[in-house]
């Protein structure tokens, strides 16, 4: 805690010149018009605004006090002054006009501040009292008998002599041991004694010049100004000057001449004005490297890139990895609790994937209007007004199911794929497990987007997008694909799209139909429909028939794996039955 | 991926709902007053965007007093009185904080009694709650965003006030003892939510009131012995006007003829409901 301009001066001698001018305490307080009390971390403020257009704050803002803006002492947060300080403003808060002035002039500094604290308190005090007192301190005004104040226009006394905190040091000094009874007291303005005037007692001036034609009938004391003693002007007593200056020129002093504060100690207010500056420069030089600091931040540099580079793809891996973790986990509850209807929606993505890529998007851009149909049905009907709780949050938790739905058949389907290709390291994905088939198809389609964010480590901006936007096409193909199938089967309750014709089919259904007629025969005869999927482990599915490639032999039905109980069949191994041919499907 | 993302809503809202120290709010608050200095018409606009809203009456010395708490970094307050106008409330800073879990922002606001003013509320998702009474009001003006409102008049006021309006967005928005607030007109414009306006109160004359609903129930609860004339225009919404008889397009109150004041509602509503409600 410290003190500007006080606490190297006896302060008890400022506040003793306040004390010569009794105030009127007793007197009428002034009007507030308007306050504001606020209090933050940072800030705990003061702000009145009184009828004749004056204002009065003291402010505790980020370690200063601030008193009509200019800077009072310091304090640190949550010290024995800020505590007080923000127990008067929580004791006054809830009050206005008298009885806001009335408990701010009455409040006095608590008992057990320290000595450095009690002495700013005290300021804060008077300096409250004397904002609080009508203004009577008009120039040329007797404030008290044998003393005249008189203060520029703008102020108070405390607010002049605290907006000149480096006289005020001088001046204590050059006031021992003088007779401050009948005193006439200038500060910021100029005194002229005139020819044939007369002026009593001791005359104080700060911050202002005096001229002297006539007689003052004691001593002078001017700080931070100037002395003209003219032809026939006279000081009758001392004349002591506190940075101030002295021009003879006919005049004459009774007394002694003495300057005040010319010893080899740097004057208070020089130390005060160092201070200051030395505060301004850490503060600019604070700001200044918190700039350069953003500039350098903002600048391009090729490690703090390389490193945001890197974070950024691991960060992005890290998101990979999250999805396809939830993802896989939600396709192994949906392996769980419908599995069935997975089968059903995969066979169907997979054998009519146009179709039911066009399904999906139309039923996409439905969506809405059907939901805002339904909402408007429901709300015109009384009855159905019930019911919006239930639509508003059902349907489009059934239209995002369906999403997931359809996505994790696709992505079955491209698991299937991928443990068909027999890649190296990837042998564990087999076929017959339906959970690392669905794992790796998940993990397929978010390959792009893998390799995106994997990318980012080496700062390649445009296939970094370009990859991101392949992965983002993707996962749309597949949605829509996946959200079609599931409209198509009505969420997988229904097989007849399992049989759907395609060109595949019809192709690889040609070419066996040459070697194999006569299975293909058989199996005509049960029928358009095929049979269950997954449902019965020995009535394998012809939606799910693998077909071959043509650059190699049929596999042997002798040598097939067997058919994992409650999945589809992999392929036409161990099946009995070929897949429909062209013509039962043109039929279907 | 952003699409997969949408698939995670769980983790996201278990992760937004982690404490993060290092975004801790920085709250201010600030109490102002000013006081009553011969004021005869007054222009007040009161603005404040997401928290809790307390307004009402104050005693006869101070023209306003409000309290407000704030986040500091995002918004400050404003109070401002040129030549007869006031406006009160907090702005936003323009500074861009990051999205945070929040305590809701708060204000308090009374205003002065006997001053008359043309009082201009605008609002955006706002819990408020409104105590018009008592004050001398010429016009009111009420804008509203997402918000839950509840205004009250629970003194009539003294001075005919030529316009009442109320702009509601998507909202639960009532209003209680219209009567107080001797209105010539009363227009509600509401879009989507629940509406609920209360004709008791102290009526002095007759008053026409216009309200027009987008989408959600409007509810008109009616004194009895107050005439009223129900016009309606609406496309798909349901009407239950008990206690109304049709005569041609209006529907009337059984004492219509005989009521010493009548209110005319005219709704043009589009879909929902409208139910009529009379107070015993």
């Amino acid at each position: 805690m410290r003190m500007f301009a006080f606490d190297r001066i006896p302060l008890a001698w400022a506040l003793a010149l306040l004390a010569l001018f009794p105030l009127g305490i007793e007197g009428q307080l002034r009007t507030v018009v308007s306050n504001e009390i606020a209090v933050s971390e940072r800030e705990a403020s003061l702000r009145l605004h009184f009828d004749d257009d004056a204002s009065f704050a003291i402010v505790f803002s980020e370690g200063r006090i601030l008193v009509n803006e200019e800077p009072l002492g310091t304090y640190t947060r949550r010290d024995a002054l800020d505590l007080a300080w923000r127990s008067l403003l929580g004791d006054v808060v809830a009050l206005d006009n008298g009885p806001l002035a009335e408990a701010l002039y009455a409040w006095s500094p608590p008992e057990g501040l320290g000595v450095e604290a009690a002495e700013l308190a005290g300021v804060l005090d008077r300096a409250m009292e004397e904002a609080l007192t009508p203004s009577t301190a008009t120039p040329d005004t007797v404030s008290s008998p044998g003393v005249t104040l008189s203060l520029p226009a703008e102020g108070t006394l405390l607010g002049a002599l605290l907006r000149r905190t480096s006289a005020l040091g001088a001046l204590a000094e050059a006031l021992k041991g003088l007779d401050v009874e009948r005193a006439t007291v200038r500060v910021g303005e100029d005194l002229i004694v005139g020819p044939g005037e007369e002026l009593e007692g001791t005359v104080i001036l700060v911050d202002g010049d005096l001229e002297v034609r006539g007689t003052i009938q004691g001593d002078v004391v001017v700080t931070d100004g100037r002395v003209r003693l003219l032809e026939g002007g006279r000081i009758t007593g001392d004349l002591r000057l506190a940075n101030g200056e002295l021009e003879r020129a006919g005049g004459t002093v009774g007394g002694a001449v003495s300057l005040v504060g010319a010893d080899d100690e740097p004057p208070p207010d020089r130390r005060e004005v160092d201070d200051l500056r030395r505060s301004i420069e850490r503060e600019i030089r604070r700001d200044l490297m918190a700039g350069m600091e953003r500039d350098r931040r903002r600048s391009p540099n090729v490690v703090v890139g390389t490193f945001r580079n890197v974070g950024r793809a691991i960060a992005g891996l890290l998101e990979n990895a999250l999805t396809l973790l939830v993802l896989a986990t939600l396709g192994a509850v949906t392996l769980h609790f419908a599995r069935e209807p997975l089968d059903i929606v995969a066979t169907t993505a997979r054998r009519a994937p146009a179709r039911s890529a066009m399904v999906g998007l139309a039923g996409g851009f439905l969506l809405i209007p059907a939901f805002v149909l339904g909402l408007v049905a429901l709300a015109v009907s009384i009855i159905g007004i019930p019911f919006l709780l239930v639509w508003i949050p059902v349907f489009p938790l059934a239209a995002a199911l369906a999403g997931l739905l359809g996505f994790l058949a696709v992505a079955r389907n491209v698991g299937e794929w991928v443990a068909e290709q027999e890649y190296r390291g990837l042998e564990w994905i087999r076929g017959s497990n339906a959970f690392y088939t669905l794992t790796a198809g998940i993990a397929a389609l978010m390959v792009p987007c893998i390799a995106s964010s994997a990318l980012r480590i080496l700062g390649l901006g445009f296939f970094t997008g370009l990859l991101a936007f392949v992965g983002s096409v993707v996962v749309f193909l597949a949605v829509a694909i996946g959200f079609g199938a599931v409209l198509l089967t009505r969420g997988g309750r229904i097989r007849s799209h399992e049989s759907y014709f395609d060109f595949e089919d019809a192709f690889w259904a040609d070419s066996r139909t040459e070697t194999t007629e006569e299975s293909a025969a058989g199996w005509r005869s049960e029928g358009p429909v095929g049979p269950t999927v997954g449902a019965d482990p020995e009535t394998p599915d012809p939606g799910n028939v693998e077909a071959p490639d043509p650059g190699t032999p049929a596999p042997d039905p002798e040598n097939a794996e067997a058919p994992d109980p409650g999945t589809p069949a992999p392929g036409p191994s161990g099946d009995d039955k070929p897949p429909p041919g062209p013509e039962e499907d043109r039929h279907a | 991926m952003t699409a997969l993302l949408g698939l995670l809503p769980a983790v996201g809202l278990t992760l937004a709902a982690l404490p993060s120290p290092g975004l801790a709010q920085s709250w201010r608050s600030v109490t102002m007053s000013r006081q009553v200095s011969g004021e005869r018409d007054l222009e007040v606009k009161v603005r404040f965007g997401a928290g809790r809203l307390t307004l009402g009456p104050g005693d006869g010395s101070s023209l306003y007093r409000m309290h407000l708490r704030y986040d500091e970094d995002s918004f400050e307050p404003v109070a401002e009185y040129v030549g007869n106008r006031l406006d009160l409330g907090l702005k936003g800073t323009g500074r861009s904080t990051p999205w945070r879990r929040q305590d809701p922002q708060e204000m308090e606001l009374s205003l002065a009694r006997g001053v008359p003013m043309n009082l201009e509320l605008e609002f955006g998702a706002v819990r408020a709650d409104l105590d018009l009474g008592g004050m001398l009001l010429k016009k009111l003006d009420l804008s509203t965003g997402a918000s839950e409102s509840r205004v009250e008049i629970s003194e009539p006021n003294a001075m005919r006030m030529s316009t009442a309006g109320f702009k509601v967005g998507a909202a639960d928005f009532r209003v209680g003892n219209l009567g107080n607030l001797n209105a010539e007109r009363i227009n509600v414009d509401a879009g989507v939510g629940r509406v609920v306006l209360d004709f008791g109160g102290d009526w002095q004359d007759d008053a026409a009131v216009s309200v027009e609903m987008g989408l959600g129930s409007l509810e008109l609860r009616f004194p009895r012995g107050l005439g009223v004339q129900l016009v309606r225009n609406t496309f798909l919404t349901s009407l239950d006007s008990e206690g109304l008889v049709k005569r041609g397009n209006s529907y009337f109150s059984v004492d219509w003829e005989e009521a010493k004041h009548r209110v005319t509602v005219n709704v043009d509503a589009a879909f929902g409901s409208i139910n009529v409600v009379w107070a015993h």
